[in-house]
Protein backbone atom coordinates (compact mmCIF):
# COMPACT_ATOMS: atom_id res chain seq x y z
CA UNK A 1 0.00 0.00 0.00
CA UNK A 2 0.95 3.60 -0.12
CA UNK A 3 -0.08 7.08 0.21
CA UNK A 4 -1.90 6.89 -2.89
CA UNK A 5 -4.34 4.96 -1.43
CA UNK A 6 -5.40 7.04 1.42
CA UNK A 7 -7.49 10.14 0.99
CA UNK A 8 -6.87 13.20 2.63
CA UNK A 9 -9.64 14.22 4.27
CA UNK A 10 -8.84 17.33 6.93
CA UNK A 11 -5.63 18.13 7.74
CA UNK A 12 -2.15 16.98 5.90
CA UNK A 13 2.05 17.56 6.31
CA UNK A 14 1.84 13.80 6.36
CA UNK A 15 5.67 12.43 6.00
CA UNK A 16 7.75 9.43 6.30
CA UNK A 17 10.37 8.93 9.46
CA UNK A 18 12.66 6.65 10.59
CA UNK A 19 13.39 7.50 14.43
CA UNK A 20 11.11 5.22 15.64
CA UNK A 21 9.32 2.42 13.62
CA UNK A 22 8.05 -1.52 14.85
CA UNK A 23 8.36 -2.71 11.54
CA UNK A 24 10.09 -2.45 8.46
CA UNK A 25 12.61 1.02 8.19
CA UNK A 26 9.93 4.06 8.38
CA UNK A 27 6.93 4.63 10.20
CA UNK A 28 4.24 7.61 9.38
CA UNK A 29 4.56 10.75 10.88
CA UNK A 30 3.90 14.46 10.66
CA UNK A 31 5.63 17.68 10.44
CA UNK A 32 5.46 19.91 13.81
CA UNK A 33 2.13 21.57 14.16
CA UNK A 34 0.27 20.19 11.34
CA UNK A 35 -3.00 19.17 13.08
CA UNK A 36 -5.57 16.61 13.00
CA UNK A 37 -5.28 14.56 9.88
CA UNK A 38 -8.49 12.73 9.07
CA UNK A 39 -7.27 9.81 6.26
CA UNK A 40 -9.75 6.80 4.94
CA UNK A 41 -8.47 4.06 2.87
CA UNK A 42 -9.96 4.58 -0.26
CA UNK A 43 -10.17 0.84 -1.19
CA UNK A 44 -11.83 0.74 1.51
CA UNK A 45 -15.09 2.62 -0.22
CA UNK A 46 -15.77 -0.35 -2.65
CA UNK A 47 -16.30 -2.45 0.44
CA UNK A 48 -18.38 -0.08 2.38
CA UNK A 49 -18.52 -1.51 5.54
CA UNK A 50 -20.65 -0.44 8.51
CA UNK A 51 -18.48 -1.70 10.97
CA UNK A 52 -14.98 -1.43 11.32
CA UNK A 53 -11.71 -2.21 13.88
CA UNK A 54 -8.55 -0.14 13.03
CA UNK A 55 -5.19 -1.39 15.43
CA UNK A 56 -1.99 0.66 15.03
CA UNK A 57 1.16 0.93 16.70
CA UNK A 58 1.74 4.42 18.26
CA UNK A 59 4.34 6.73 20.05
CA UNK A 60 5.58 9.68 20.49
CA UNK A 61 8.73 12.47 19.98
CA UNK A 62 8.14 14.27 23.26
CA UNK A 63 8.28 18.55 23.03
CA UNK A 64 11.42 20.11 23.68
CA UNK A 65 10.03 22.36 25.89
CA UNK A 66 6.53 22.76 27.33
CA UNK A 67 3.69 20.78 26.08
CA UNK A 68 1.96 19.10 22.74
CA UNK A 69 -0.90 17.54 21.62
CA UNK A 70 -1.16 14.19 19.82
CA UNK A 71 -4.14 12.49 18.27
CA UNK A 72 -5.21 9.04 17.23
CA UNK A 73 -8.34 8.64 15.91
CA UNK A 74 -10.54 7.40 13.52
CA UNK A 75 -12.99 7.10 10.77
CA UNK A 76 -15.86 4.93 9.53
CA UNK A 77 -18.68 5.33 6.80
CA UNK A 78 -17.19 8.14 5.24
CA UNK A 79 -19.49 8.80 2.00
CA UNK A 80 -18.08 8.77 -1.40
CA UNK A 81 -17.54 12.63 -2.34
CA UNK A 82 -18.64 14.10 0.30
CA UNK A 83 -17.23 15.09 3.56
CA UNK A 84 -19.84 12.75 5.69
CA UNK A 85 -18.67 10.67 8.37
CA UNK A 86 -18.29 9.67 12.09
CA UNK A 87 -15.40 10.21 14.04
CA UNK A 88 -13.86 9.28 17.30
CA UNK A 89 -10.20 10.32 18.75
CA UNK A 90 -8.23 10.95 21.67
CA UNK A 91 -6.01 14.11 22.18
CA UNK A 92 -3.62 13.59 24.50
CA UNK A 93 -0.70 16.35 25.88
CA UNK A 94 2.02 15.76 27.24
CA UNK A 95 5.30 18.17 28.41
CA UNK A 96 8.50 18.00 28.03
CA UNK A 97 8.97 15.54 30.46
CA UNK A 98 6.83 13.10 29.02
CA UNK A 99 3.86 14.02 31.65
CA UNK A 100 0.52 13.64 30.13
CA UNK A 101 -1.03 16.44 31.54
CA UNK A 102 -4.25 15.91 29.60
CA UNK A 103 -6.36 13.45 27.75
CA UNK A 104 -9.74 13.88 26.21
CA UNK A 105 -12.34 11.69 24.10
CA UNK A 106 -13.76 13.07 21.58
CA UNK A 107 -16.88 11.75 19.11
CA UNK A 108 -19.30 12.89 16.53
CA UNK A 109 -20.13 13.20 13.07
CA UNK A 110 -19.56 15.20 10.22
CA UNK A 111 -22.74 15.88 7.78
CA UNK A 112 -21.56 17.13 4.36
CA UNK A 113 -18.44 19.08 6.20
CA UNK A 114 -20.64 20.29 9.27
CA UNK A 115 -18.86 19.23 12.56
CA UNK A 116 -21.31 18.09 14.76
CA UNK A 117 -19.43 16.83 18.47
CA UNK A 118 -21.84 14.40 20.28
CA UNK A 119 -19.24 14.11 23.17
CA UNK A 120 -16.26 15.07 25.13
CA UNK A 121 -14.69 13.51 27.71
CA UNK A 122 -12.39 14.77 30.47
CA UNK A 123 -10.08 10.94 30.41
CA UNK A 124 -7.06 11.97 32.09
CA UNK A 125 -7.44 10.29 35.53
CA UNK A 126 -8.98 6.87 34.13
CA UNK A 127 -6.40 7.18 31.46
CA UNK A 128 -3.20 7.87 34.01
CA UNK A 129 -4.64 5.08 36.41
CA UNK A 130 -4.68 2.55 33.31
CA UNK A 131 -1.66 3.50 31.65
CA UNK A 132 0.48 5.46 33.86
CA UNK A 133 1.65 9.14 34.03
CA UNK A 134 3.97 9.51 31.61
CA UNK A 135 4.60 8.65 27.92
CA UNK A 136 8.02 8.82 26.74
CA UNK A 137 9.83 9.26 23.48
CA UNK A 138 10.43 5.97 21.54
CA UNK A 139 7.71 4.02 23.84
CA UNK A 140 5.32 2.27 21.69
CA UNK A 141 1.61 1.80 22.75
CA UNK A 142 -0.77 -0.89 20.60
CA UNK A 143 -4.15 1.19 19.83
CA UNK A 144 -7.50 -0.35 19.04
CA UNK A 145 -10.18 1.47 17.51
CA UNK A 146 -13.26 0.09 17.04
CA UNK A 147 -17.07 1.21 15.67
CA UNK A 148 -20.07 -0.75 15.48
CA UNK A 149 -23.65 -1.04 14.84
CA UNK A 150 -25.79 -2.24 17.48
CA UNK A 151 -29.83 -2.08 18.04
CA UNK A 152 -30.12 1.13 15.77
CA UNK A 153 -27.28 2.98 17.46
CA UNK A 154 -23.27 3.26 16.08
CA UNK A 155 -20.94 2.52 19.76
CA UNK A 156 -17.37 3.24 19.51
CA UNK A 157 -14.45 2.31 21.24
CA UNK A 158 -10.92 3.34 21.82
CA UNK A 159 -7.88 1.20 23.37
CA UNK A 160 -4.48 1.36 24.26
CA UNK A 161 -2.22 -0.55 25.97
CA UNK A 162 0.81 0.27 28.62
CA UNK A 163 4.62 1.19 27.32
CA UNK A 164 5.27 -2.17 25.13
CA UNK A 165 9.02 -2.39 25.72
CA UNK A 166 9.47 -5.26 22.94
CA UNK A 167 6.75 -4.75 20.18
CA UNK A 168 6.25 -7.88 17.89
CA UNK A 169 3.81 -6.99 15.26
CA UNK A 170 3.32 -10.90 14.79
CA UNK A 171 1.91 -11.29 18.30
CA UNK A 172 -0.32 -7.53 19.40
CA UNK A 173 -1.08 -7.72 22.58
CA UNK A 174 -4.05 -7.83 22.49
CA UNK A 175 -4.89 -8.80 26.14
CA UNK A 176 -2.80 -5.64 27.47
CA UNK A 177 -5.54 -3.40 25.98
CA UNK A 178 -7.25 -0.54 28.05
CA UNK A 179 -10.47 0.46 27.75
CA UNK A 180 -9.89 4.48 27.28
CA UNK A 181 -13.45 6.31 25.49
CA UNK A 182 -16.60 5.01 24.39
CA UNK A 183 -19.49 6.29 23.32
CA UNK A 184 -23.20 5.43 21.91
CA UNK A 185 -24.25 7.03 18.99
CA UNK A 186 -27.50 7.79 17.59
CA UNK A 187 -26.87 7.30 13.50
CA UNK A 188 -28.24 10.11 11.48
CA UNK A 189 -30.04 9.24 8.18
CA UNK A 190 -26.87 10.69 6.35
CA UNK A 191 -24.76 7.88 7.79
CA UNK A 192 -26.88 4.83 7.76
CA UNK A 193 -24.98 3.03 5.05
CA UNK A 194 -21.63 1.72 5.56
CA UNK A 195 -18.47 3.61 4.17
CA UNK A 196 -15.06 4.08 3.93
CA UNK A 197 -12.62 3.56 6.83
CA UNK A 198 -9.82 5.46 8.11
CA UNK A 199 -7.74 7.11 10.62
CA UNK A 200 -6.70 10.61 12.84
CA UNK A 201 -3.65 11.06 13.46
CA UNK A 202 -1.03 14.38 13.84
CA UNK A 203 -0.47 16.85 16.47
CA UNK A 204 -0.90 20.35 17.35
CA UNK A 205 1.22 23.25 19.43
CA UNK A 206 -1.62 24.49 21.55
CA UNK A 207 -1.30 28.36 21.46
CA UNK A 208 0.23 28.47 24.63
CA UNK A 209 2.77 26.27 24.43
CA UNK A 210 6.15 27.32 23.23
CA UNK A 211 7.51 23.80 21.91
CA UNK A 212 9.59 23.90 18.69
CA UNK A 213 10.06 20.01 18.01
CA UNK A 214 7.45 17.00 18.92
CA UNK A 215 6.12 14.57 16.54
CA UNK A 216 3.64 11.25 16.84
CA UNK A 217 4.34 8.09 14.73
CA UNK A 218 1.83 5.19 13.67
CA UNK A 219 3.62 1.60 12.51
CA UNK A 220 1.93 -1.53 11.13
CA UNK A 221 -1.59 -0.50 11.04
CA UNK A 222 -4.38 -2.89 9.90
CA UNK A 223 -7.78 -2.70 9.47
CA UNK A 224 -10.70 -5.13 9.99
CA UNK A 225 -14.31 -5.18 9.00
CA UNK B 1 -14.82 -19.99 5.61
CA UNK B 2 -17.94 -20.02 7.64
CA UNK B 3 -18.16 -18.93 11.22
CA UNK B 4 -17.97 -21.90 13.56
CA UNK B 5 -19.72 -22.38 16.70
CA UNK B 6 -18.14 -23.82 19.74
CA UNK B 7 -20.23 -25.11 22.81
CA UNK B 8 -18.93 -25.58 26.00
CA UNK B 9 -20.84 -26.87 29.20
CA UNK B 10 -19.76 -25.54 32.41
CA UNK B 11 -21.24 -27.98 35.20
CA UNK B 12 -22.16 -27.09 38.68
CA UNK B 13 -23.77 -28.13 41.57
CA UNK B 14 -26.36 -25.68 43.10
CA UNK B 15 -28.82 -25.59 46.32
CA UNK B 16 -32.22 -24.92 45.63
CA UNK B 17 -34.78 -24.62 48.80
CA UNK B 18 -32.39 -27.07 50.73
CA UNK B 19 -32.04 -29.52 47.81
CA UNK B 20 -28.84 -29.84 45.89
CA UNK B 21 -29.01 -30.27 42.18
CA UNK B 22 -27.34 -30.56 39.20
CA UNK B 23 -27.18 -27.63 36.67
CA UNK B 24 -24.61 -26.13 33.88
CA UNK B 25 -23.70 -22.89 32.35
CA UNK B 26 -23.46 -22.91 28.26
CA UNK B 27 -20.39 -21.45 26.84
CA UNK B 28 -21.34 -20.43 22.91
CA UNK B 29 -18.73 -19.01 20.80
CA UNK B 30 -18.82 -17.82 17.26
CA UNK B 31 -15.39 -17.95 15.44
CA UNK B 32 -14.51 -16.82 11.85
CA UNK B 33 -10.22 -17.88 10.96
CA UNK B 34 -9.59 -16.96 14.31
CA UNK B 35 -11.32 -14.27 15.37
CA UNK B 36 -14.74 -14.23 17.51
CA UNK B 37 -17.64 -12.79 15.46
CA UNK B 38 -19.38 -10.06 17.39
CA UNK B 39 -23.30 -9.68 17.35
CA UNK B 40 -24.65 -12.75 16.52
CA UNK B 41 -28.08 -13.64 18.30
CA UNK B 42 -27.72 -16.91 20.26
CA UNK B 43 -31.53 -18.53 20.37
CA UNK B 44 -31.35 -21.54 23.30
CA UNK B 45 -34.50 -23.05 24.06
CA UNK B 46 -35.36 -26.04 26.35
CA UNK B 47 -38.75 -27.52 27.68
CA UNK B 48 -40.85 -23.96 27.22
CA UNK B 49 -38.06 -22.09 28.01
CA UNK B 50 -36.85 -19.69 25.21
CA UNK B 51 -33.32 -17.27 26.01
CA UNK B 52 -31.19 -15.61 23.40
CA UNK B 53 -27.84 -13.23 23.79
CA UNK B 54 -25.81 -11.74 21.76
CA UNK B 55 -21.88 -12.42 21.08
CA UNK B 56 -19.33 -10.02 22.91
CA UNK B 57 -16.32 -8.55 21.07
CA UNK B 58 -14.46 -12.33 21.42
CA UNK B 59 -17.47 -14.06 19.97
CA UNK B 60 -19.03 -15.40 23.12
CA UNK B 61 -22.53 -15.62 24.45
CA UNK B 62 -23.12 -17.29 28.11
CA UNK B 63 -25.85 -18.62 29.22
CA UNK B 64 -26.13 -19.66 32.91
CA UNK B 65 -27.89 -21.91 35.42
CA UNK B 66 -29.63 -24.15 32.80
CA UNK B 67 -30.86 -27.02 34.53
CA UNK B 68 -29.37 -30.31 34.35
CA UNK B 69 -32.77 -32.66 34.06
CA UNK B 70 -33.71 -31.57 30.46
CA UNK B 71 -33.71 -33.91 27.83
CA UNK B 72 -33.16 -31.62 24.77
CA UNK B 73 -31.57 -28.50 24.38
CA UNK B 74 -31.96 -26.32 20.85
CA UNK B 75 -29.30 -23.73 19.66
CA UNK B 76 -30.08 -21.28 16.46
CA UNK B 77 -27.47 -18.72 15.43
CA UNK B 78 -29.04 -15.79 14.12
CA UNK B 79 -26.24 -14.00 11.49
CA UNK B 80 -28.52 -10.88 10.55
CA UNK B 81 -26.66 -8.54 12.64
CA UNK B 82 -23.26 -10.27 13.17
CA UNK B 83 -19.97 -8.24 12.09
CA UNK B 84 -17.60 -11.38 10.38
CA UNK B 85 -14.43 -9.61 11.35
CA UNK B 86 -11.82 -10.13 9.08
CA UNK B 87 -7.95 -8.63 8.21
CA UNK B 88 -8.32 -6.33 4.94
CA UNK B 89 -5.16 -4.06 4.97
CA UNK B 90 -1.64 -3.69 6.58
CA UNK B 91 -0.34 -0.53 6.68
CA UNK B 92 3.81 -0.73 6.84
CA UNK B 93 4.10 2.68 5.37
CA UNK B 94 7.37 1.88 3.66
CA UNK B 95 6.25 3.29 0.32
CA UNK B 96 4.83 6.03 1.64
CA UNK B 97 6.89 8.22 -0.63
CA UNK B 98 6.59 6.80 -3.78
CA UNK B 99 3.00 7.42 -4.20
CA UNK B 100 3.51 11.06 -3.18
CA UNK B 101 4.46 11.92 -6.58
CA UNK B 102 0.85 12.88 -8.32
CA UNK B 103 1.67 16.15 -10.45
CA UNK B 104 4.94 16.83 -12.58
CA UNK B 105 5.28 20.12 -13.65
CA UNK B 106 7.23 21.45 -16.84
CA UNK B 107 7.72 24.97 -16.07
CA UNK B 108 9.35 25.89 -19.52
CA UNK B 109 6.13 25.05 -20.89
CA UNK B 110 4.21 26.76 -18.13
CA UNK B 111 5.60 30.53 -18.80
CA UNK B 112 5.63 29.97 -22.54
CA UNK B 113 1.59 29.48 -21.79
CA UNK B 114 1.09 32.53 -19.61
CA UNK B 115 1.65 34.81 -22.13
CA UNK B 116 -1.16 36.06 -23.07
CA UNK B 117 -0.91 39.79 -24.08
CA UNK B 118 1.92 41.68 -26.11
CA UNK B 119 1.23 45.75 -25.41
CA UNK B 120 2.80 48.23 -27.80
CA UNK B 121 3.09 51.09 -25.15
CA UNK B 122 4.20 53.81 -27.88
CA UNK B 123 1.10 53.09 -29.16
CA UNK B 124 -0.76 53.53 -26.32
CA UNK B 125 0.94 56.82 -24.68
CA UNK B 126 0.00 58.47 -28.33
CA UNK B 127 -3.62 57.43 -27.33
CA UNK B 128 -3.92 58.65 -24.08
CA UNK B 129 -2.45 62.10 -24.66
CA UNK B 130 -5.44 63.92 -24.64
CA UNK B 131 -5.59 67.64 -23.24
CA UNK B 132 -2.15 69.49 -23.01
CA UNK B 133 -2.70 72.73 -20.29
CA UNK B 134 0.04 75.66 -20.77
CA UNK B 135 -0.64 77.31 -17.45
CA UNK B 136 1.12 80.12 -17.87
CA UNK B 137 -1.50 80.96 -20.35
Amino acid sequence: MALADWEVLLGGDLLLDTTYKVSGAKSLSQAFNGGATHIVHSATYNDAPKNVEIRTWMTVLDPDDYYYDYFIGCIARKQKDVNTYFYWLLRLRINYQGLVTEAEGTAGYYSDGTQNQVDVTDILNDFKAKLGDYWNSGKWRFVRLIGYESEGKFNVIIEMTPDIDTPDVNNPPLDQLQSLYSVVMDIPTELQNGGACGLIVGGVKPSTSYAKSAKPFYDYTQIYY
Amino acid sequence: MYPLLYLFIKRKRAIVKGKAVTMFDLYAKVVKNGIGVYNVLVKVSYNTKELSKYTDHNGLAVFEDIPGNITKLNILLDLTEAWVKELRFTEDWEELFKAQLRITEDWEELYTATLRITEDWEEVFSATLRITEDWEE
